[in-house]
């Protein structure tokens, strides 16, 4: 097994030092336990870099060499992640991928727009596109889980899918010359398949998203009246760099035993994986032909 | 221009291009068949009003749309299927465009139109607004995959629209939202699902900031539950305004009249009404309300003139005013 630690932004590498430091979220549950009892003492051999999330947060080119030298120095392989991408921001995104296909060619993107992988596949022929988790579609949804008892077994079997498991995405994926696809470890269980048989697979730990847009509650925060919930607008003030949203749920829609809590940071909704739910995903991984955990201690 | 109106009946359609849809999408829940995996779903919608439920009433469907000379499109948007369902769909499609006169898929899922575009010779395909396309690399992806019409999400700036159809070209088609109905995330990249107690994001959640330690602490100015309070009201505009009717009748909610003159500039070619459960009214007054903005910004070449002019038409400058409203700002 593959163990990748993901860092989203230049003031956030010195976890590449210490990945295990808590910084988040406190609770009971440490993912290192976890993995530990599973996997003994286990050593992040590649780093993820960049935003899945937000494209006015895509890092600079200066931003991404410290990264990689910090891969470097930590003998860490090296990953851009990259975000689902607006017109404006897909021409920062082209010069980010001109200057790693430079200084540091074969290189993996994680790609979380179909516009990406299309991309890379034209103008960066040395750089191999991953099939982001946000392009791996499935049902994230933690309130399945007071609902699966009463879906007949069936239907409730098509929530434990995600859409690259199917040979028709696989194909296409081939074409697009896509060589490893994400995911998310799910509430409901994944054993109906993540993937399709044969292609290299990571999945995340220990949060997983709900969903996310370009409208960012949080970052409208502070903004004037007229100026809140664009999704073009230009204000930003990074306050997803401080702070989340705890978000208590009064009509107890979510619970069961796989989702502790359920936040938003940033223009995301994230669940995190409870002790048990983070085991079992861990102990299946091997059999649905996952490869590769990444490991985020920071969410986005 | 056209308007594509939403339609669950053949009756539905007979009264919906009379007010003046140029084109009209469906679509089907077809119930359990035997033999099949388990219930199929072939869009996002269940049962119920936002679906038809045989092939033999979107053939009475189309047949008289197409009398009309309108096209009619289904939807196949699941965000993906199951891989036991692809046979089953990629079938009934097949079915649909050459017996029931379906005359375009609106598909959200890159294996179904891979799919498709095998089975089905010349079948022609919409990119749904769930495959989240924003930008003109993911644009040309889908058009070289053999989709015909871009239909993009919510919430798209004009400058960039339009420099997306610009770099894609005049050889696919573009459709945008028109009125009715928003997302407060990005519809293709949300994994949540309205079956579960409806959206995710309508749920009454309480909100608490939690802050992170590593960076100095920095409250903005506004305290948190005024900002909370001006995210409830914005909720409000996104679903619908609470159901509300303008003075003139028409639905208000999510609209994006104001920039038709860009738009008509920038070459997109259809309008979109969101919501095939709404009531036969709802759809009618909103053809109706797009027909008249049309009509405005054929006849004056002012466009700031044109945008008051259509404001006015609204009836709601409140509402406009607050920008919450708008799909395009």
């Amino acid at each position: 097994m593959e163990w990748a630690l993901a860092i989203t932004d230049r003031g956030s590498l010195d976890l590449a030092g210490s990945p295990w430091k808590n910084i988040f979220l406190q609770g009971k549950c440490s993912p290192q336990q976890v993995v530990e009892s599973l996997f003994g003492k286990i050593r992040f051999t590649r780093l993820y870099f960049g935003q899945e999330f937000c494209d006015r947060a895509i890092p600079g080119k200066e931003d991404m060499t410290e990264a990689i030298l910090t891969s470097l120095k930590k003998g860490m392989k090296f990953s851009l992640v990259t975000p689902y991408t607006t017109e404006k921001a897909l021409v920062r995104l082209e010069e980010l991928l001109a200057e790693l296909e430079d200084i540091r060619p074969f290189s993996e993107v994680i790609c979380n727009d179909w516009g990406v992988i299309y991309l890379i596949r034209k103008k960066f022929s040395t750089l191999v596109p991953v099939m982001g988790r946000l392009l791996n579609k499935a049902c994230r949804e933690p309130r399945i889980l007071k609902h699966l008892k009463d879906i007949p077994d069936g239907e409730a079997a098509a929530y434990r899918f995600s859409s690259s498991a199917n040979p028709y995405t696989k194909s296409l994926l081939k074409m697009l010359g896509v060589a490893r696809v994400e995911a998310d470890n799910l509430p409901q269980g994944m054993e109906g398949g993540l993937f399709e048989r044969g292609v290299p697979s990571s999945l995340y730990i220990p949060y997983g998203f709900v969903s996310t847009g370009r409208i960012c509650f949080p970052g409208s925060w502070g903004l004037r009246q007229r100026e809140k919930f664009m999704a073009s607008g230009s204000s930003c003030s990074r306050l997803c760099r401080r702070y989340f949203l705890e978000m208590d749920d009064l009509s107890g829609c979510v619970g069961g035993d796989a989702v502790k809590s359920v936040f938003q940071k940033g223009n995301t909704v994230f669940y995190r994986q409870s002790e048990g739910l983070l085991t079992g995903g861990l102990k299946k991984a091997r059999t649905l032909g996952i490869d590769r955990i990444v490991y985020q201690p920071v969410p986005n | 221009m056209k308007i594509l109106a939403p339609v669950s009946s053949a009756r539905e359609a007979r009264h919906l291009i009379s007010c003046g849809a140029g084109e009209l999408y469906c679509g089907l829940h077809p119930g359990i068949r035997p033999g099949e995996s388990g219930k199929l779903w072939v869009n996002r919608r269940g049962p119920g009003p936002a679906n038809i439920s045989s092939g033999e009433e979107i053939k009475r469907l189309t047949e008289y749309a197409g009398r009309q000379g309108v096209p009619v499109y289904l939807t196949l948007n699941l965000p993906f299927y199951p891989p036991a369902q692809y046979p089953e769909i990629v079938g009934l499609a097949e079915e649909a465009a050459s017996s029931w006169g379906i005359k375009a898929f609106i598909v959200g899922d890159p294996g179904m139109i891979t799919a498709l575009r095998e089975k089905i010779p010349g079948v022609s395909i919409h990119v749904s607004s769930l495959l989240a396309v924003l930008n003109s690399a993911s644009a040309s992806l889908f058009r070289d995959l053999g989709g015909s019409r871009i239909i993009f999400p919510r919430y798209m700036g004009l400058e960039e629209l339009g420099e997306i159809v610009s770099r894609v070209g005049p050889e696919t088609e573009y459709e945008v939202f028109m009125l009715n109905d928003g997302c407060v995330f990005e519809e293709g990249y949300c994994q949540a699902s309205h079956a579960f107690g409806g959206a995710f994001c309508h749920q009454p959640w309480q909100y608490r900031p939690i802050y992170i330690p590593g960076l100095p602490e920095r409250q903005p100015r506004e305290p948190f539950w005024q900002h909370l309070g001006d995210y409830r009201r914005w909720l409000w505009y996104i679903k619908n305004c609470g159901g509300m009717r303008g003075p003139g009748g028409a639905p208000l909610g999510m609209c994006g009249l104001c920039a038709i003159p860009n738009l008509q500039a920038m070459g997109v070619a259809s309008l979109k009404i969101v919501g095939r459960e709404s009531p036969l009214q709802k759809k009618m007054a909103s053809v109706k309300l797009i027909k008249e903005a049309l009509r405005i910004a054929d006849s004056l070449s002012n466009e700031d003139t044109v945008r008051e002019r259509i404001k006015k038409l609204r009836g709601t400058p409140g509402l406009c005013d607050s920008g919450y409203m708008c799909y395009f700002r």
